[in-house]
């Protein structure tokens, strides 16, 4: 049997080096056998690190839960309906649907946690018209200014995870989008105000926009020049 | 013959086992093992054959966890319950998947029987019950006399209703509530080792030189392991660059059975945490043992733990917490862990005493172990047991530097207490597969 120098322990003959301190086991008369019987088994079971995901969840709904109770209450005790705790309460509803099917969802896709954040947010703008009594504005001004950047964000989105674009296209991307959302913006804009239905200022921004996005588009297909910004550039 | 199974189908968690499912994690595992180091090679089939045969006289083991409305329970099992292979990092987390299944794995390796419990289960004792009963059974099927009695169970008898008893809650008489103030204590630092990696340092000493030491200290096995642990710690702390003088603690488990009449063989245990407060000034070893010694002696009778037992079992008794939903239930027992459980101690050392083993069994069974599983952020641990003449002190740690374990080592080799050491950290060199 081989004791360490060091640490004056007796060691198992399957020790290469004392566990305490490392010291190698130097022992002319019984050197460091690799055949011997291991005390412990060398197969690692595999152990996942885990997140609970539903415990966040649960905890977001009961955070977000109260103050929507309480306000609700509150008002209810006052006004003997809802009033003003609806827009509390929508507010809090439209927080939880951003955040919570991240969590619960088994299998979390794109569509799965984006569209019904953007359900609850047009969800959320109609119960503000409903209370209001004012839907003029809901059908041509805020439907179409929600779902053309909600499109436009979920194409990229699904481009980029799909790995359809990579690198400098997606800037490239980003900015032929906003580019084009500005010209859109205007567009409803001036329906809504009754005038002329043309671009007018948003080609100022839409113009450059494009220009960047073809520099993008350049660099992305020279693989000399992104070499060379990653080299100067990098953090 | 096997015992007739329960027509119980359900059980509440025990008082102490209520936190250990809000608490757990991938790096706190609330798991721990005991092993039997055979003389022979491990037969799989008949170790198989002797869990079929050990588990109907368990019936609160044949249980998978589930989750009700207000508190997590038990809900009886009827899968069939698989031995498996030993690993090199046991003490695997419950997953989902595996909490499906039951709460406890039997594994074999070459020479060793080992049983791992989720501590929601059961603790040292009962665990060391039910390893004891099954080794019986596996050497009864070859051809070894079955000894019944003294910690092992017969497993022709049926099982009874004391052995599955809530005892906290029979036992405590709500005189005096007593929850000690602790401040937080200092914590080990160090690099953390991948999440699949369990450091495990196991020595054995004889028992006869462990107890003529304590003996030469008059102190108890207990006192003197922990003194020395606790010295160590305080060395490591004013001499390992730490910067900082908060109290240095361990936590030692007690089993509280030996103050009550109760057979359950489910979770009965408290803490006592012996502790220096380096503010204070310095300490030499004869100073710690004789805090240690004076404080284990003062904490540990009946009184004292009934009002601790006392303070655990009040807020289940509570009505605003009972019907509280389990996930607010669970944020408010990890606050509470947070701030009055792990983060009030260094490290732990839980001593399973003395565990008897019958002459047909001793004649088979080396020796015996016993090891914790990694806490959050109390990166070592310590569990000793003593079984045939041999005390067996194995630290597991999540920790790569061995520090505490060398200093714990070296100072039982100087107090003339010889140790042999194995570990199973061969990731340095070739690797684990």
């Amino acid at each position: 049997m081989s004791y360490c120098v060091h640490c004056g322990v007796e060691l198992d003959r399957s020790e290469k080096r004392c566990p305490l301190c490392q010291t190698e086991v130097i022992d002319p008369r019984e050197p460091f056998d690799e055949q011997a019987v291991r005390p412990y088994p060398r197969r690692l079971d595999p152990i996942t690190r885990q997140i609970n995901r539903r415990f966040v969840g649960s905890l977001i709904t009961i955070v977000l839960a109260f103050p929507a109770l309480l306000c609700g209450a509150i008002d209810f005790s006052q006004a003997g309906r809802l009033t003003w705790s609806a827009y509390v309460v929508g507010a809090l509803v439209l927080v939880w649907s951003w955040t919570v099917p991240y969590f619960l969802l088994r299998r979390r896709t794109l569509s799965g946690v984006f569209i019904p954040g953007v359900l609850a947010l047009l969800s959320y703008l109609f119960l503000i018209a409903w209370l209001q009594q004012d839907l003029s504005w809901y059908l041509p001004l805020a439907l179409p200014l929600i779902l053309m950047p909600s499109a436009l964000i979920f194409l990229i989105v699904y481009l980029v995870i799909r790995r359809l674009i990579r690198g400098f296209a997606i800037p490239a991307a980003i900015l032929i989008a906003a580019g084009l959302l500005i010209v859109a913006i205007e567009l409803v804009l001036k329906h809504h105000a009754g005038g002329p239905v043309s671009p007018t200022w948003s080609l100022y921004a839409m113009i450059p926009c494009l220009a960047l996005a073809t520099v993008c588009l350049a660099i992305a297909r020279r693989q000399a020049i992104l070499d060379e910004i990653k080299r100067r550039l990098h953090l | 013959m096997t015992a007739q199974p329960s027509a119980r189908t359900w059980y509440r968690l025990d008082n102490a086992a209520k936190i250990y499912p809000a608490i757990m994690r991938t790096r706190h595992t609330t798991v721990f093992r005991l092993a039997a180091l055979m003389r022979a090679p491990v037969n799989p089939d008949q170790l198989q054959q002797a869990l079929d045969l050990t588990l109907p006289r368990f019936p609160q083991f044949a249980v998978r966890l589930r989750k009700g409305i207000f508190w997590y329970y038990l809900e009886t099992c009827h899968k069939p319950a698989l031995v498996e292979e030993d690993v090199n990092n046991p003490l695997r987390p419950w997953s989902r998947a595996d909490a499906r299944s039951y709460l406890f794995r039997v594994r074999y390796g070459d020479r060793r029987i080992a049983v791992e419990f989720f501590h929601a289960l059961t603790d040292g004792y009962g665990a060391s019950v039910f390893l004891r009963t099954l080794v019986a059974a596996y050497l009864s099927l070859q051809g070894v006399a079955y000894p019944a009695g003294d910690g092992i169970l017969d497993v022709r008898d049926a099982p009874t209703e004391a052995e599955r008893e809530d005892a906290y809650r029979r036992f405590s008489n709500f005189k005096v509530i007593l929850r000690p103030r602790e401040s937080r204590a200092f914590r080990l630092q160090g690099t953390l080792l991948p999440v699949q990696q369990l450091s495990i340092i196991c020595g054995i000493c004889p028992a006869d030189q462990v107890s003529a030491a304590a003996r030469r200290f008059k102190v108890s096995v207990t006192e003197l392991l922990v003194g020395v642990y606790l010295y160590q710690l305080y060395q490591i702390q004013q001499q390992g660059g730490y910067h900082t003088e908060r109290p240095v603690r361990v936590s030692v488990p007690i089993n509280v059975r030996r103050f009550y009449p109760s057979q359950t063989v489910r979770n009965f245990a408290l803490y006592a945490n012996p502790g220096i407060e380096p503010a204070y000034g310095s300490y030499s070893f004869e100073e710690v043992l004789g805090l240690v010694h004076h404080f284990m002696r003062y904490t540990i009778n009946e009184k004292y733990l009934n009002a601790m037992m006392c303070a655990n079992v009040a807020p289940e008794k509570s009505l605003l917490l009972r019907i509280s939903p389990l996930p607010i239930k669970n944020l408010a027992m990890r606050l509470v862990y947070t701030w009055t459980g792990e983060s009030r101690f260094t490290s732990t050392v839980s001593n399973l005493g003395v565990v008897n083993l019958p002459p047909e069994m001793a004649a088979h069974v080396e020796r015996m172990e016993f090891m914790l599983g990694p806490s959050r952020y109390n990166p070592v641990n310590c569990a000793v047991i003593a079984a045939n003449s041999q005390v067996v002190i194995q630290f597991s740690a999540t920790m790569e530097e061995t520090d505490p374990q060398r200093a714990f080592f070296r100072h039982l080799v100087r107090l003339g207490i010889p140790v042999r050491v194995e570990s199973n950290r061969d990731w340095d060199g070739s690797g684990g597969e």
